[in-house]
């Protein structure tokens, strides 16, 4: 490793397109002490295990929970996490028998391997004790004859929010064990609870609460997470109790190469760099080739399929074998997840290509470098996934290849906002009118309602939701609860969480059917904001490398017919949306202009895709897409110029235009360096003259109905994010606007870069 | 600004594609008691607890028909009966006054905490009587009551008979305990014969085997004006509203002919086991496979309810299959012979003879002869049904290897 490090260091070609070159010094550990009052059957086969000693954060962690005291631990990547909760889980059942936890991790996968390791520790202390203490993992997968045994005899419960949302609470009287005695609930991986998906879990939390309760049981909360801006806020929100922070993290690294590097450009008129996808690919592969295991990860799943084949190309011109290069994404069956992950820890798989599905901490062992096409989005991500080379003690290297995308760029320039900023915060929003309403059904169909419930009040009775009984009135009136002797009963045939889906807006998804061989074979599924784009009619699908012709996407039937083929090019499709202010919920003076956020409806429609070439990108050729509009009904935030802003930046309409499209580009793709969110929960639109407010106008939406609270945060932040923008396009290369910046020419006219900085100075000035 | 619910309107009707519009009805005040139409149902209320709730008693003469056979008939069988029922060999030990039918009605069929169970219909013999109960829940305020009157009725009663009871109504029963904080153990202790499983096992290959199908094929009776049961939860919805008991007389009856239906598959359940009226083939394996399960083999092996045997291949291959378990290899032989000899490509058979003169007699030439016939009759199949799909081949091809190797090995030695 060490040779290859030094040899990029002397490759002068490589070297000049290197923005910033980190060495991060190895650390040495920090110990302290097991509590005293632990069980001495767990110290000893902790310390038989050559666990002599707990590092610093351990301790602080374990000290927290068997005190009874809701904690939240912020850990980097192999820093002994685990024990922060096995410890204290394990001494609760070592010391009353009857004691019960429940763990959450956000994956089926995370959960099969935390239950080995679980189980590792079980083992050890072996004779000492005088009972089996049991762990199961409970999801779809859980054989129907095992899951009597876990319901009734489960020590601990390891499962995902899926299943404890649509499997365990709504058949709680079958876990009465469990809940009557529930000691400990673990959440881990917390800073991967956010958005949408964060605001459904802290309400899936809240319904667990209200069981607990139902049964007498008051468990104590232990929630890990990555490093994030926010932990302690988080874990409060998402688990509506007050918890103590432990982030005195005292695990050793090793040391670690952090190397940003920006491909050079090719076409400076343009703006435009050699394509990110294929440096990337070749970086990759002067490690693969010399068989250093390494990890590659592309933004996308397209991305990803894209980087397979570029790579077992290369591979296969350097007479290796192609199978021992991998995709690992979303869409791919478990069973196939569970052989890569297995190929990568015993080394029979030398790399593997994967979208953030890889992020989370699954077990695939230690790799050497890390590669990552394009800036994941966040400093949180971009840690998790540059934590996955070296986990163990030795030198490790990681490098971020940056794409052309402004936020890319703006990272690519500013090295230092990088390495110096503290990380996103992570929000989430359980009170999103719609998720809590899905929640409040989920909840009645649970246990009935009283009259005087709060939901979401915290153990001790504080908080909760203001509008818990207004919403029980309007259940009532859409005839799914009836209110009888001071209680709300559940009163429809339907089983309310089926239709709940934790992960995305779209309660039902596309599933991908390949009728290549006479027996159709499921190959994936996609939801339906994302079918729209990638299996429209005749749109090129890839999957696992190979490339299939969508012949039919059924809307209706949510299925899509697709057919292995071989062509030299994939589609790109087209999306139009509009908005519609509904309501304003704050407006204020904001330098020379005004701010704003609210509810909104935004339409949308996918109209036309383009086929583009393999590696020149060229297009060559385009058609319809006949799909139904989606409308979307979400928050916004906003910014409207004074009617005198073309005088005072000097610009003719058409100029402003251009200018101000050119902003919206820019903002969109920068927002997520704010708030811990990803371009694509995103949308923006810029009007010259908008309806609602007859000014020019640039709204940023929110892409989940409801919204979850980016715009809020957005609103108070919107000078920083400006003066950013501005920061952004000033420090590009290019002469006329790229897509670095505030968009290519094409797109933004050729005075759109120059018009773009004008307006953004009249906004900050 | 709009108010939560006005957003909860839009929102939702955005979210189901803008066709959804949710009526909004005021409620109706309605005279809560009495319920319209208690009498003409002979209904009566109960009161417990400052609520009541409704119930309805019908008392059945044994001499009363139902299904082709009189109740009497289940009156009179043995202990020993159930243990067919059940396909248990310890379900020896109650007679029929054991034994408590019971069948729900629910808000829907999801299961889960949010099903509520709004009628309760028990049967039970008594004296030279056979009595049905009907607890009828009007509010979801009496559940409470209705289910401690339950409980104190299921304590007199050491057996449950249900249909799908096993996974349906009886754990919906234990929710419904819980969540009320009422004790479900005693239910742990109850023998449970769920006639759903022993239809399955007899008339599985005969007819679909839900409970109207079963009336349909075997009993031979089509229920008249009855009500589907997929309308059954709006109908108790409808009443929760309104309080007019009169739709739900339909589901009483309903829930009254579940409960006779139950007690006639029992009667015609013993009467195809004891002997004489196998429904088909299908029937008989059925039978004797039954019989094997509870322990009495033997009288499976002898049993004269076995059609002519050179009718059913099938079944006599079964039959030599529990000799073979028995080790009486000197009768499971010739039946693998004779079978092959009435149909040449019976496959299983071949495999059975294969294994036994290599393994057992070691006497690998017959092995051999054997597997090459097999062989055979599978390549004549293939030419004939290229169609079908042909397993196995690649079996064959490794155990003639296998043979042919020991053969050799064999030959060396002497």
């Amino acid at each position: 490793m060490e040779q290859i490090i030094d040899r990029l260091q002397r490759d002068e070609q490589f070297m000049a397109n290197v923005t910033a070159w980190k060495v991060l010094e190895p650390k040495k550990a920090v110990y302290g002490e097991f509590p005293h009052d632990l069980n001495q059957s767990l110290v000893s086969a902790l310390q038989s295990h050559g666990i002599k000693k707990l590092y610093s954060h351990q301790e602080s962690a374990i000290g927290h929970a068997i005190k009874g005291e809701n904690v939240v631990i912020v850990t980097p990547t192999a820093s002994g996490k685990t024990l922060c909760y096995n410890v204290p889980v394990l001494n609760a059942v070592l010391e009353t028998r009857e004691a019960r936890a429940l763990y959450l991790f956000p994956t089926k996968a995370l959960s099969q391997d935390q239950l080995n390791e679980l189980h590792n520790l079980i083992d050890l202390m072996g004779e000492k004790i005088t009972f089996d203490i049991k762990s199961y993992t409970f999801d779809g997968d859980t054989p129907v004859s095992a899951r009597k045994a876990i319901k009734s005899s489960g020590h601990i419960v390891v499962t995902n929010p899926d299943m404890l949302h649509k499997g365990i609470l709504p058949h709680h009287t079958q876990w009465v064990k469990l809940f009557e005695n529930l000691r400990y609930i673990v959440i881990d991986e917390i800073h991967h609870y956010r958005g949408v998906f964060g605001s459904h879990l802290a309400n899936v939390v809240r319904r667990l609460k209200r069981i607990c309760d139902f049964y007498g049981s008051k468990p104590v909360f232990i929630c890990c997470s990555a490093t994030i801006a926010n932990p302690q806020e988080l874990a409060q929100n998402l688990t509506g109790e007050q918890m103590a922070l432990v982030d005195n993290n005292g695990a050793p690294s090793g040391k670690k190469h952090f190397v940003i590097y920006n491909p050079p450009v090719v076409n400076k008129e343009l703006g435009i760099r050699r394509s990110y996808i294929k440096e990337t690919q070749r970086i990759a592969a002067n490690f693969i080739i010399n068989s250093l295991q390494t990890i590659v990860f592309a933004k996308s799943r397209m991305n990803v399929e894209i980087l397979l084949t570029y790579l077992k190309e290369s591979m296969r011109r350097h007479k290796k074998s192609p199978a021992q290069l991998r995709g690992y994404r979303g869409g791919y069956l478990p069973l196939e997840r569970r052989q890569i992950e297995k190929g990568l820890r015993d080394g029979s798989i030398t790399g593997v290509v994967s979208t953030n599905a890889l992020e989370l901490g699954i077990d695939i062992g230690q790799l050497t470098a890390a590669i990552i096409a394009g800036y994941p989005g966040t400093i949180s991500s971009t840690l998790q996934q540059t934590g996955r080379a070296g986990r163990r003690q030795d030198t490790s290297l990681a490098i971020v290849v940056s794409s052309s995308s402004p936020l890319d760029q703006y990272i690519a320039n500013n090295p230092r906002y990088f390495f110096a900023k503290s990380p996103e915060s992570g929000i989430v929003d359980p009170d999103n009118l719609m998720i809590l309403l899905s929640h409040i059904k989920c909840a009645a169909f649970e246990l009935a309602f009283t009259n005087k419930e709060r939901f979401g009040a915290s153990f001790d009775g504080n908080g909760g939701v203001d509008a818990t009984q207004e919403i029980l009135e309007y259940l009532e009136e859409s005839r799914v609860i009836h209110q009888s002797d001071g209680k709300w009963h559940w009163m429809a045939e339907t089983y309310p969480a089926e239709s709940v889906s934790l992960r995305s807006a779209a309660e039902d998804n596309i599933v991908i059917v390949d009728t290549t061989q006479p027996n159709e074979k499921v190959i994936g599924e996609i939801d339906i904001f994302a079918a729209q784009l990638m299996v429209h009619d005749d749109a090129i699908y890839l999957h696992e490398g190979r490339q299939f012709h969508v012949d039919k996407l059924d809307w209706e039937r949510k299925k899509a017919y697709v057919r292995q083929v071989k062509v030299d090019h994939y589609t790109d499709a087209h999306l139009k949306s509009e908005i519609k202010v509904l309501e304003v919920f704050e407006e204020q003076p904001c330098a020379n202009g005004l701010v704003g956020h609210g509810e909104v409806v935004v339409t949308s429609l996918a109209t036309m895709y383009k086929k583009l070439k393999f590696h020149t990108m060229e297009n060559i050729g385009w058609g319809k897409i006949h799909l139904p509009e989606l409308e979307l009904h979400t928050t916004a935030f906003w910014y409207s110029f004074p009617e005198e802003v073309l005088e005072r930046t000097d610009l003719s309409t058409d100029y402003f235009g251009e200018g101000l499209k050119g902003v919206s580009n820019v903002l969109k793709n920068i927002i997520p360096l704010f708030v811990m969110g990803d371009r694509r929960d995103f949308g923006a639109s810029a009007m010259v003259r908008a309806p609602f407010t007859g000014r020019p106008t640039i709204y940023i939406w929110e892409q989940y109905p409801g919204g979850i609270g980016f715009s809020t945060k957005l609103f108070a932040i919107f000078q920083d994010v400006a003066r950013s923008s501005l920061q952004l396009i000033q420090a590009c290369q290019c002469e006329q606007g790229c897509p670095g910046c505030v968009g290519p020419e094409l797109e933004v006219g050729e005075n759109g870069k120059t018009s773009a900085v004008k307006i953004l100075k009249f906004i900050v000035e | 600004m709009l108010s939560i619910k006005q957003k909860l309107y839009e929102l939702e009707r955005q979210s189901a594609g803008g066709k959804q519009v949710v009526e909004i009805e005021k409620n109706e005040l309605v005279d809560s008691l009495p319920y319209k139409k208690l009498e003409q149902l002979s209904c009566t209320l109960v009161y417990r607890n400052h609520q009541s709730y409704v119930l309805r008693e019908k008392r059945y003469a044994l001499q009363f028909e139902h299904g082709g056979f009189p109740l009497k008939h289940f009156a009179t069988i043995s202990a020993k009966d159930f243990a067919y029922l059940a396909a248990d060999e310890n379900y020896v030990n109650l007679t029929p006054e054991d034994y408590l039918f019971i069948d729900t009605e629910t808000t829907g069929l999801a299961g889960g905490t949010g099903t509520f169970i709004f009628l309760i219909g028990i049967g039970f013999l008594t004296g030279n009587e056979f009595i049905v109960r009907q607890y009828l829940m009007p509010d979801f305020a009496v559940e409470a009551s209705v289910l401690q009157d339950i409980l104190k009725i299921i304590s007199n009663f050491s057996g449950f008979i249900s249909y799908n009871g096993k996974s349906y109504d009886i754990p919906l029963l234990k929710t419904r305990l819980i969540l009320n904080r009422l004790d479900a153990k005693q239910f742990d202790n109850m023998q449970h014969v769920d006639l759903l499983h022993c239809s399955r096992r007899l008339w599985k290959k005969f007819t679909k085997c839900d409970l109207q199908s079963i009336e349909r094929k075997v009993l031979g009776f089509t229920r008249k004006n009855d009500v589907p049961g997929e309308d059954i939860p709006a109908i108790f919805f409808k009443f929760i509203k309104d309080k007019d008991l009169s739709p739900l007389a339909p589901v009483l009856r309903h829930n009254v002919i579940d409960l006779l239906s139950m007690v006639s598959i029992i009667s015609q359940a013993i009467v195809t086991i004891r002997g004489g009226t196998a429904l088909s083939l299908y029937d008989a394996r059925a039978i004797f496979h039954l019989l094997d399960r509870v322990g009495e083999t033997e009288q499976a092996l002898q049993s004269t309810l076995l059609p002519q045997e050179n009718c059913d291949l099938q079944l006599l291959f079964e039959k030599s299959m529990v000799l073979k378990r028995l080790g009486k290899m000197t009768e499971a032989v010739p039946i693998w012979q004779r079978i092959i000899q009435e149909k040449s490509n019976f496959e299983p058979a071949y495999v059975e003879l294969a294994k036994y003169f290599e393994h057992i007699e070691k006497d690998y030439q017959k092995a051999l002869s054997f597997i090459e016939r097999a062989k055979r009759s599978k390549e004549i199949a293939t030419t004939l049904f290229p169609e079908k799909e042909v397993s196995f081949t690649e079996d064959w091809n490794h155990r003639q290897k296998r043979v042919q190797k020991k053969l050799s090995l064999h030959a060396c030695r002497t």
